[in-house]
């Protein structure tokens, strides 16, 4: 049928982007790899409620698959410690142009937004972002009090949303 | 909206609360849309970044395990009237945008038009119960809405005083005035056929309220008794 044909197609065009999405945040093969296919049947069921002109399409199918492994993470929370502290960071990510056309904009202004950020915030919001760490995992890789941690993500994220609110 | 508010739309987003200030956030989205524009605003400009996470093939064997999952079985779209011709064009639309990424401005197709409202998408509202109603033994309701017919089910309402009856109401994304929709039966579910004026509220974004009223409603036409669970309208899941 056309729509399963096209369905595919999308499946093979997006389905590396999102396995990457879900395996840093699932922090295992399988679990990632039950997210994704949740995720394409939540997408191909729910296909009317994408809003062209929202969002680049690849960005509402990676918005579906972070909240799903994010679901999946809450729901299987492990303690602190026992995260994957081994993954390798994403150092300083990359545009990925052939995707970001549409999100260009949006991209580079939060990445610009971001640099303001003190080194440390910077790298706890996006690991928070990329990896989907909770505040109680975050404290426990750097080392510091809950609080701590809390109150200096906090200033980062209310700086954050100066700068990007800020006129350019 | 402080900035403390502001940083939890941001924290909510980003995922860093633990289970229960989790879902405290979630809860108050369904009430407060000042807090859910706020949560859509970062969204909004967080999201672009998954662009920059590193591209992991999923193992060849997912792909069929995949169309094998969607094979025959669709119940979100195959029970609604339009439901497949809406899938079709939004899995079209997708995949044409995504082409025209792949292959750059030279080759850009005829843009595929947007699934219109003729496209009953499944549209969803849980109503929560405000703060201040908690202790009086209210209960969540759940309201599903087909804005191509015109009808709002909503789920069974608790706990309503007698010679009370509990009224739903729809808030225009803009702000306006409620407008009633009708009242809620006194016990089971209840279907309400929309007014032709009123269906224009049918969509998401929309609020739905329910307030308790005088029986008969209230009739001053607009809500007079204590809110007793409100939500914003989405589109299902």
């Amino acid at each position: 049928m056309e729509d399963r044909a096209a369905f595919q197609q999308l499946y093979r065009m997006t389905s590396a982007k999102l396995f990457g999405i879900c395996l840093r945040i699932c922090g295992e093969r399988q679990a990632a790899e039950d997210v994704l296919q949740d995720v394409y049947v939540q997408v191909w069921r729910r296909a009317g409620a994408y809003e062209p002109g929202r969002a680049s399409p690849i960005t509402w199918l990676a918005t579906i698959a972070r909240n799903r492994a994010l679901d999946w993470r809450r729901a299987h929370a492990r303690t602190p410690q026992g995260a994957d502290a081994e993954l390798p960071e994403i150092a300083d990510p990359a545009p990925d142009a052939e995707a970001e056309l549409i999100d260009a904009d949006e991209a580079a202004r939060v990445r610009a937004c971001l640099e303001e950020l003190e080194a440390r915030q910077r790298n706890a919001v996006r690991t928070a972002f990329y990896e989907g760490v909770t505040y109680a995992e975050l404290a426990a890789r750097e080392s510091v009090p809950l609080a701590t941690m809390k109150s200096m993500v906090r200033r980062a994220l209310i700086r954050l949303r100066g700068c990007l609110s800020d006129d350019v | 909206m402080t900035s403390e508010d502001r940083a939890l739309a941001a924290e909510l987003v980003l995922g860093l609360l633990d289970a229960s200030e989790h879902a405290a956030a979630r809860a108050r989205l369904l009430t407060d849309r000042d807090f859910a524009v706020e949560v859509a605003y970062w969204q909004a400009w967080l999201m672009p970044l998954v662009h920059a996470a590193p591209d992991v093939a999923p193992p060849d064997t997912l792909e069929p395990k995949v169309m094998a999952a969607i094979e025959g079985d669709v119940p979100g779209a195959a029970t609604r009237r339009g439901g497949w011709r809406g899938l079709a064009f939004a899995v079209v639309a997708a995949a044409a945008a995504i082409v025209a990424l792949l292959l750059g401005p030279l080759h850009t197709p005829t843009p595929v038009p947007p699934p219109r409202s003729a496209v009953s998408a499944p549209l969803l509202a849980a109503l929560a119960v405000p703060a201040d109603q908690q202790a009086t033994g209210r209960a969540a309701l759940a309201a599903a809405v087909d804005a191509g017919a015109g009808v709002v089910r909503v789920s069974p309402v608790a706990a309503v005083p007698s010679r009370r009856a509990a009224e739903l109401w729809a808030i225009g994304a803009d702000g306006a005035a409620p407008v009633s929709l009708g009242l809620l039966a006194a016990n089971g579910s209840t279907r309400i056929a929309v007014p032709v004026a009123a269906r224009r509220l049918l969509r998401a974004g929309t609020t739905l309220a329910v307030s308790i009223e005088p029986v008969g409603g209230s009739m001053t036409g607009a809500p007079t008794g204590p809110v007793v669970a409100a939500g914003v309208i989405a589109a299902a899941g």
